[in-house]
């Protein structure tokens, strides 16, 4: 224990696990969250829900719960709680979640469930800060979801279709990645049929199995379900780093033929555009050269959920920028299994907090990619050279509403532009100097 | 149709926590650094609280460079410590903190988590401080179980000031404020700052927020305390103020911190009175008056005469309908219609009618049978983001504004949603 370290959780964001077992629920169409906890956690799962659906505040409830419901339970509040969302709602599935300090009580929440009689399925996890963070409540409850609803089987697998595992729009730019992402597997001939945790519904979710195999989007976030229906209903699954660039792309495009059987011909008409792209962007970015050099950055530091900093850290090395050095912070901890090669420093921002705040602190000039908590560390030391682009929440300092992916191929060029955008804005300031 | 984009939740018990309370106290406090003995979330709340106060004061222009932020750290309880106790894990995290951010004093903060649990940080605290001869001061709080944010606030004044403040001889005319409002660079400080100074009364600090060791020991020299707060907020300022008076001798000026004009007029009034010095205050209320006239006469013409609706979703607890029907009558506008969220339960609605009607005779009338009256209005005020985004809204804040220049800020901002096309509708926050 002596070596253990703790940081300051301004060096890294997360949010709680609450949160992240809402957001999968809330993916799915006409589902139900209670909050089984104080309005004070509810709250803070609510607004980081909202900006992504805005009209969550519907089928999401709180008990409510106070330090009386701590001492004699919280049936009474929960069940109230239940009323008022058969009264309000048609839910297609409820999830009851208990915050930290509730799960420590003890509290039947599936006896009291049935005692309400929802009229539904009720599945009811712990998911509070115990358990970690976002991903980790995510986990939790896409877990507990598919161990509580058995899945139609039987169902003839439907040829070229499959499912997308670990997305949510409780990230960064979700839906526009999840619009890209599709659009690519359309272009190779694959139809989507359910992504639990971004808008599906519960007969697609039931009928998942017809789909060749599973595709994780966010390994942090589906691995574990896809590991586990793969067990469970024979369902292979393909996990790789998310498509961030071109060559990140075709690489991820090729890994899905592989587990699909397809072949080059199948991919011909991606390749056709992603030659395109990569011309027509090259060209722009020439012209642009010319004027303000190339694209170089002394230090890059990236930090977000660990399949975005991995993979926008591959992209952004291998094909969109020079730079002298390059950090790559995962806040939910690494799995050595998707490091992709060539990565500098790597720094676990579940217990490198030390480390990250020596990386932001010697980031005077370059490039930060992270969330609107890194680039307010930097302002407030006052580093003003470093170009900073968002990819990852919280933001502060950004409208997010047209669509401006950053995976795939029109991930590929939208980010580049932004790069270029970001580094100008800097050249502009340090020439005002 | 009248909605609220939020379902209006019927409160039933508190909706906050009192460890960003802790957090918001001292997080500014030069050679502070704080712990909190909860599970990692929970510090990232405060912290994305923290991170939303900083980048509304950039846009304030109440950022200061180079102002402390104090490290936050949670002493990451899980699952294993609610089996075994936290004690241990709290006590090598806050020697971790002392070794690593070497920080004059060390603030706990217990979550909920902590307190059903058991463990005793008082105890804990006091054998940490032992090891490491740094003071370690735990604040009775566990999370939301037993106070609000307001009492985290207060707890954590109150634990710092019995460590550093000792009875001093007062210096004349040097002042601390009590509270927090924004901190001492948001427009509301300046605005106390500035009203004190028609009294020739200079602002040693503000307390507890900002202030470094030394300032909170030099406090104890005060003359005068100065509070900063209202309704809930207030009654913990004033003990607070209490505390410290019985303290170190410091008394304090006993009122909630004045919104609106007429409260501004009784505040100094009020004051000139405690200061002996009547003929300060008219001349400071004279002043304020111009301002005032100045700024009512640019706006007024914008304002008057608009049809406006007044939707009310919060109860009295949270909402001031004296500060807002006085705002109103400034600009000469007078609502055609109260309406009042579903959500409020019967009592609340009673007590907001009872207080509404000696202040205006707008008809009060329920959601449900509203629907033509906001049809015609052309701006609405609300305390509740409404699904009607087609017409412009005015968002009323939930912390009322400071003194005439509150006053100044808020009417301008309903002036720019009067000068915007009806068809663009929207919502503006005061």
């Amino acid at each position: 224990m002596a070596d253990r370290q703790w940081h300051d959780v301004h060096t890294c964001f997360n949010t709680c696990a609450l949160t992240g077992a809402a957001a999968f629920f809330a993916g799915i169409e006409n589902a139900v969250i209670v909050g089984n906890g104080p309005l004070w956690c509810y709250f803070y799962a609510l607004k980081s829900l909202e900006p992504a659906l805005p009209d969550i505040a519907g089928r999401f409830f709180c008990s409510q719960v106070d330090n009386q419901s701590v001492v004699y339970g919280t049936e009474e509040t929960l069940l109230a709680t239940l009323q008022q969302v058969k009264e309000t709602t048609r839910p297609a599935v409820i999830l009851i979640e208990n915050s930290c300090s509730v799960s420590l009580i003890g509290d039947d929440l599936a006896a009291i469930a049935r005692q309400a009689d929802m009229g539904c399925p009720v599945v009811c996890l712990d998911s509070g800060g115990l358990i970690g963070g976002f991903q980790a409540g995510y986990r939790a409850a896409a877990k507990a979801y598919f161990s509580a609803m058995p899945l139609e089987q039987g169902l003839p697998r439907k040829p070229r279709s499959v499912n997308l595992l670990g997305v949510t729009t409780g990230y960064y730019n979700a839906a526009s990645d999840l619009r890209e992402v599709k659009r690519l597997l359309a272009a190779a001939g694959y139809q989507v049929l359910a992504c639990p945790g971004a808008g599906v519904s519960q007969a697609e979710l039931l009928a998942m199995t017809q789909a060749e195999f599973n595709i994780v989007v966010h390994a942090e976030l589906g691995r574990e379900t896809a590991m586990f229906l793969e067990q469970q209903y024979k369902m292979p699954y393909v996990a790789e780093l998310p498509p961030y660039g071109f060559a990140g792309s075709r690489q991820w495009l090729q890994a899905i033929g592989q587990a699909g059987g397809l072949s080059e011909h199948d991919f011909a008409a991606v390749r056709k555009e992603c030659g395109l792209l990569e011309r027509r962007l090259r060209s722009a970015a020439m012209e642009l050269e010319r004027i303000w050099g190339e694209l170089w950055f002394e230090r890059i530091v990236v930090a977000a959920p660990a399949s975005t900093a991995l993979g926008l850290s591959q992209a952004v090395r291998r094909e969109w920028a020079d730079a002298n050095s390059l950090t790559t912070i995962v806040q939910d901890g690494l799995d050595e299994h998707f490091l992709p090669e060539g990565m500098e420093q790597v720094i676990d921002g579940r217990n490198g907090g030390l480390l990250i705040r020596d990386c932001l602190n010697e980031l005077t000039t370059g490039l930060l990619l992270a969330s609107s908590n890194e680039s307010a560390w930097l302002y407030r030391k006052g580093a003003q050279a470093v170009a900073c682009q968002n990819i990852a929440l919280p933001v502060y300092d950004e409208v997010i509403v047209s669509d401006r992916p950053f995976m795939g191929l029109r991930g590929a060029v939208n980010f580049v532009e932004r790069l270029w955008e970001r580094y100008i804005a800097v050249c502009r300031l340090e020439g005002k100097r | 149709m009248v909605r609220s984009k939020r379902p209006v939740i019927a409160l039933k018990s508190g909706c906050s926590c009192s460890m960003p309370g802790v957090w918001q106290a001292v997080a500014h406090n030069e050679g502070a650094a704080v712990v909190f003995h909860s599970p990692k979330a929970c510090a990232h709340v405060s912290q994305e609280m923290s991170l939303g106060i900083y980048y509304r004061s950039i846009t304030r222009q109440e950022f200061v460079a180079g102002r402390y932020l104090a490290p936050l750290i949670s002493s990451e309880l899980n699952d294993e410590h609610s089996v075994f106790g936290g004690a241990e894990q709290l006590r090598d995290c806050i020697n971790f903190v002392a070794r690593q951010y070497q920080p004059r004093y060390i603030v706990v903060a217990g979550s909920c988590v902590a307190g059903v649990i058991g463990d005793d940080i008082a105890e804990v605290a006091a054998a940490v401080e032992q090891e490491i001869a740094i003071p370690v001061i735990a604040v009775p709080c566990s999370g939301y179980l037993d106070g609000e944010y307001h009492a985290g606030f207060y707890y954590a004044a109150m634990a710092v000031a019995e460590r550093f403040m000792t009875p001093r001889p007062a210096v004349p005319g040097q002042v601390t404020i009590l509270g927090d409002c924004g901190g001492p660079d948001s427009q509301d400080c300046r605005e106390i700052k500035s009203m004190l100074e028609s009294f020739g009364l200079i602002v040693h600090t503000q307390f507890p927020g900002g202030a470094c060791q030394q300032d909170i020991e030099q406090a104890a020299a005060s003359s005068l305390n100065i509070l900063l707060g209202r309704s809930q907020s207030f009654a913990w300022i004033r003990k607070l103020a209490t505390g410290l008076q019985e303290r170190c001798g410091i008394p304090f000026f006993d009122s909630p911190h004045p919104v609106g004009w007429l409260e501004t007029k009784e505040w100094l009034t009020e004051l000139g009175t405690l200061l002996g010095r009547p003929e300060a205050a008219e001349q400071a209320i004279a002043a304020e008056r111009q301002r005032l006239q100045a700024a009512v006469q640019e706006v007024r013409p914008n304002l008057q005469s608009v049809k406006m609706v007044l939707v009310i979703g919060r109860p009295l607890m949270y909402f001031e309908p004296e500060w807002v029907m006085e705002w109103l009558s400034l600009a000469e506008i007078e609502p055609a219609a109260i309406i009042l969220l579903r959500g409020l339960t019967n009592t609340q609605q009673a007590e907001l009618r009872q207080v509404l009607k000696t202040h205006t005779q707008a008809p009060v009338v329920e959601q449900d049978e509203a629907d033509e009256m906001m049809a015609e209005a052309e701006l609405i005020l609300t305390t509740h983001e409404l699904t009607n985004d087609h017409q412009r809204q005015f968002f009323l804040p939930l912390l009322l504004p400071i003194g005439v220049g509150g006053l100044i800020r808020q009417l301008r901002r309903l002036e720019r949603l009067a000068l915007r096309p009806a068809l663009r509708g929207g919502i503006l926050y005061g």
